[in-house]
């Protein structure tokens, strides 16, 4: 099961730094059933992430949050504290067979894509529900892993 | 725009909200079903009939606010609108129906487990407009933010924990009643059963983080970039094994910042709606 093999490898190497980030924080968690923006605001600071907050005029609810994580842009989007997105834009030209092969390896990301007239960009992003319960944990995790991915993409992009 | 032409305006959309109140103020004691239908039309909701295995009662179901909404259609005498939650504790159910106006909580059950549905019910017997229907939708989706509001401040009653063994696992799908079948492969734990006519298979990495597919036919790169475009929460990935070529949709859950029972069960519950959702998408290529 190539499969199996190829994804389970990719994310060991960041998963001991994973583990001290989210085990701190982990005695007294909570599963929650969404992110009000005031708590996912205390996590990032908790973070040490610096952002700029924008909220989207047309849809109630649903705050964009950019920052930079290793000289990389990001963007986590929280809808209505439903699910929480992050994603980092690349404008390199990525062949779809290139993206196809970054998702076969990837677990905890993926690659999309994005065609907008005649201009080409691709995006790394990952989702997380909400909707059934989620950890002050699983958050800080969830932008954690996502470093990684950031990395690992780079890599498998320049190699 | 001159004078006239205001005036022609102002009369016309004068002329055109007393047609609509009109219909508004027409009392219906039956809504027939091509009024069910031309009323949802009408606020632009694209839905899908079913009939009920009963006779005379028909569902519609339809997204509204992002949601899966059904209503219940009983022989035109009554309405139902419901909405479907997670599981709560009977407490958290008792507190919103004590403090709810327009809907009630219930604690329900199904081959799959234990959910949570919102309802309303309309009684049309005694006469009432089209109006009173619209607010009868419009009055539950503000029930609905507010319920998604309590449900959201509510803690969940759950253990967290940051290794998924193999023993919690098995217990969550038993819980599910998902008849499945075990398998060790290079060392990771496998749990493969059946979905809405699918296949599915659960990875388990160790406890650290869970996976889940199910395989399709072999769609073209573009297809499949377009589905990624389009949802969240799952990658939609072509593989070419040794010739073999086929397109897997995947799902995953990194347990290691801490999950629950309820989180674990989530991820499980909802992938089956990506594989009905999925499925659509691919018999239309």
């Amino acid at each position: 099961m190539p499969s199996l093999r190829s994804k389970s490898g990719s994310a060991t190497s960041i998963l001991l730094l994973c583990v001290v980030g989210a085990a701190a924080a982990q005695e007294k968690d909570k599963a929650q059933r969404s992110v009000p923006a005031a708590k996912l605001e205390s996590i990032l600071k908790e973070m040490k992430i610096k952002y700029e907050k924008t909220s989207d005029a047309k849809n109630e609810g649903v705050h964009f949050y950019d920052f930079d994580r290793n000289n990389f842009k990001v963007r986590m989007h929280n809808y209505n504290g439903r699910d929480l997105w992050l994603d980092v834009h690349f404008t390199d030209k990525i062949s779809l067979e290139e993206v196809n092969q970054w998702n076969v390896r990837a677990k905890f990301s993926r690659a999309v894509q994005l065609n907008k007239g005649d201009k080409q960009s691709t995006s790394l992003e990952a989702q997380l529900d909400c909707d059934g319960g989620v950890t002050d944990g699983m958050i800080r995790q969830f932008i954690l892993r996502f470093d990684g991915e950031v990395k690992a993409f780079v890599q498998f992009l320049t190699k | 725009m001159n004078f006239n032409r205001l005036l022609l305006a102002v009369v016309l959309v004068a002329v055109d909200g007393a047609a609509a109140r009109a219909q508004d103020d027409k009392i219906f004691k039956l809504f027939t079903t091509e009024q069910t239908e031309a009323f949802l039309q009408s606020l632009k909701i694209d839905f899908k009939k079913t009939p009920a295995k009963k006779d005379g009662i028909l569902y519609y179901d339809f997204q509204r606010g992002g949601r899966s909404m059904r209503l219940y259609w009983y022989e035109g005498k009554d309405l139902m609108l419901d909405v479907v939650f997670g599981k709560m504790t009977l407490e958290q159910i008792n507190a919103w129906n004590v403090r709810a106006k327009f809907s009630r909580a219930c604690l329900h059950r199904d081959d799959k487990g234990e959910f949570v549905a919102l309802e309303a019910n309309l009684d049309i017997l005694g006469g009432v407009s089209e109006g009173a229907v619209r607010q009868f939708f419009n009055v539950f989706e503000e029930e609905i933010k507010a319920f998604a509001k309590f449900l959201g401040s509510a803690p969940l009653d759950d253990d967290i924990y940051t290794k998924v063994t193999k023993e919690k696992l098995e217990s969550i799908l038993k819980a599910l009643n998902i008849d499945f079948k075990k398998v060790e492969v290079k060392g990771s734990i496998v749990f493969e059963f059946e979905s809405n006519k699918h296949k599915l298979k659960l990875f388990n990495f160790s406890g650290d983080d869970l996976m889940i597919d199910a395989h399709f036919k072999k769609l073209p790169l573009a297809d499949v970039n377009q589905y990624n475009l389009n949802r969240k929460f799952i990658r939609c990935v072509a593989y070419n094994i040794n010739g073999s070529e086929y397109t897997s949709l995947e799902s995953n859950l990194d347990c290691v910042g801490g999950v629950s029972d309820s989180i674990v069960r989530n991820f499980i519950r909802s992938f089956d709606d990506e594989v009905k959702e999925f499925s659509k998408y691919v018999q239309g290529k």
